[in-house]
């Protein structure tokens, strides 16, 4: 990748690192166990102590406001 | 929505995570294949799922994604085998909504073939399809009555005037979503009457792949890229809709020839050999004419983007029986 496309991806990053940090607690912590836990939703919901479809609903809600945040982004960078 | 579906939808956040088990992955990607407005969300969501990734550097998610791949594949060519026709209409619908991800803002103001920019032609095709789906009884604009094709794609042409392609894009996959619904539970559906013309279910699936086909190739070429024919499977069913239509064809178009019969030999993936009568009558054992031709440009004659005196052909016989045959086979294209 060239230096723009890296820092482009740098400041993409940053920004869904800010998505995640302003996320609900209850949805960042979903996601962080099942993405970089390698958890099942089942295993979020027995680990969080809350129902299965609490949990997924948990990851769906949770990984769309991150692709809101991506998707402000691309229209900011093509304005 | 059935239940089944509203409870894969609910998995689709966790299934973008790869949290799922492979039983549930092979059921999502099952689903994902029929419901295109799922697929979207899916992708959006992945989109996100690896940007999470990139914050942190951390390794990707298990290897589950590439297990479940190849269970559901061949699951899903089951299902291919056993309803062929509305394989047909997901291939086509699927292969445009790539097509139209790739779009960027200039693209979508480039003049087509029939006129309409590429942008006139996604809501042409919204237009096709909510109309459709009007006609089975699962209304997707049910504030939308106008049933002329023309005046009903110049209606929401207007309706979408201001507003983000999207918002056509996704009338059309609530379209598209509502038809395969539609097929999944009607295999025996009674026939539909649709733009002046009767459909059995089947026939209805396959033009609509064919009409979604042509414009796809419509929007490519009006951005200079390569046309690209659908899978041989899809174009088998597509071949053999437009021949046996053929006598009916003939007698729209005034060209047919009663008591005369013709074999038609298509060439390539997705071809085959027919015997038909011109007209309706009684199919004859031996052939008056033999009309050899490679199956794309055929179809593409049917779709009124190859003239018929330009189809390449190979003809024994009476000639003239040759010529009536290709000027007829586009008698019931629509735009």
């Amino acid at each position: 990748p060239d230096v723009e496309e890296m820092a482009l991806a740098l400041v993409t990053a940053e920004r869904v690192r800010s998505a995640l940090e302003v996320l609900p607690d209850e949805q960042r912590r979903a996601i962080q166990l099942a993405y970089f836990g390698g958890k099942t939703y089942r295993q979020v919901a027995e680990v969080l102590g809350i129902p299965e479809g609490t949990a997924k609903s948990r990851l769906r809600l949770g990984l769309r406001r991150v692709a809101d945040v991506l998707e402000t982004e691309t229209v900011s960078r093509s304005e | 929505m059935s239940t089944d579906d509203a409870m894969l939808d609910e998995l689709l956040g966790a299934y973008a995570l790869d949290a799922v088990d492979a039983e549930e992955a092979v059921a999502v990607e099952e689903y994902l294949e029929r419901a295109l407005t799922a697929a979207h969300e899916v992708a959006r969501l992945r989109n996100a799922a690896s940007w999470i990734g990139a914050t942190e550097a951390l390794a990707p998610p298990p290897d589950l994604h590439d297990t479940v791949l190849k269970a559901a594949r061949a699951r899903r060519s089951v299902g291919r085998d056993d309803d062929p026709f509305l394989a047909a209409y997901l291939s086509e619908a699927r292969r445009l909504d790539a097509l139209l991800d790739t779009l960027d803002d200039d693209a979508v103001d480039r003049p087509t073939f029939n006129g309409l920019t590429v942008r006139e032609l996604v809501i042409h095709l919204a237009a096709m399809e909510s109309a459709v789906a009007s006609t089975i009884g699962r209304p997707t604009a049910p504030e939308v009555v106008e049933a002329d094709i023309e005046r009903r794609t110049a209606e929401l042409i207007e309706r979408f005037r201001d507003r983000p392609l999207d918002d056509a894009r996704a009338l059309w996959r609530a379209s598209v979503d509502a038809v395969r619904e539609w097929a999944v539970v009607e295999r025996s559906a009674a026939d539909v009457a649709l733009f002046g013309l009767t459909f059995s279910r089947d026939s209805l699936l396959v033009t609509r792949a064919f009409e979604t086909w042509t414009h796809a190739d419509d929007i490519r070429r009006a951005l200079g890229r390569p046309e690209q024919p659908p899978p041989g499977e899809v174009v088998e069913r597509m071949a053999d809709l437009s021949v046996t239509t053929m006598p009916a064809a003939l007698e729209v178009a005034g060209r047919a020839h009663p008591g005369k019969t013709a074999r038609i030999v298509l060439t390539g993936d997705g071809g085959g050999d027919w015997l038909i009568p011109l007209g309706f009558a009684e199919v004859g054992e031996t052939p008056d004419v033999i009309v050899t031709a490679d199956v794309i440009a055929w179809c593409r004659c049917v779709s009124e983007r190859v003239a018929p005196d330009a189809l390449p052909r190979r003809v024994e016989g009476d000639p003239a029986l040759a010529d009536d045959l290709a000027a007829a086979s586009s008698a019931f294209a629509t735009l």
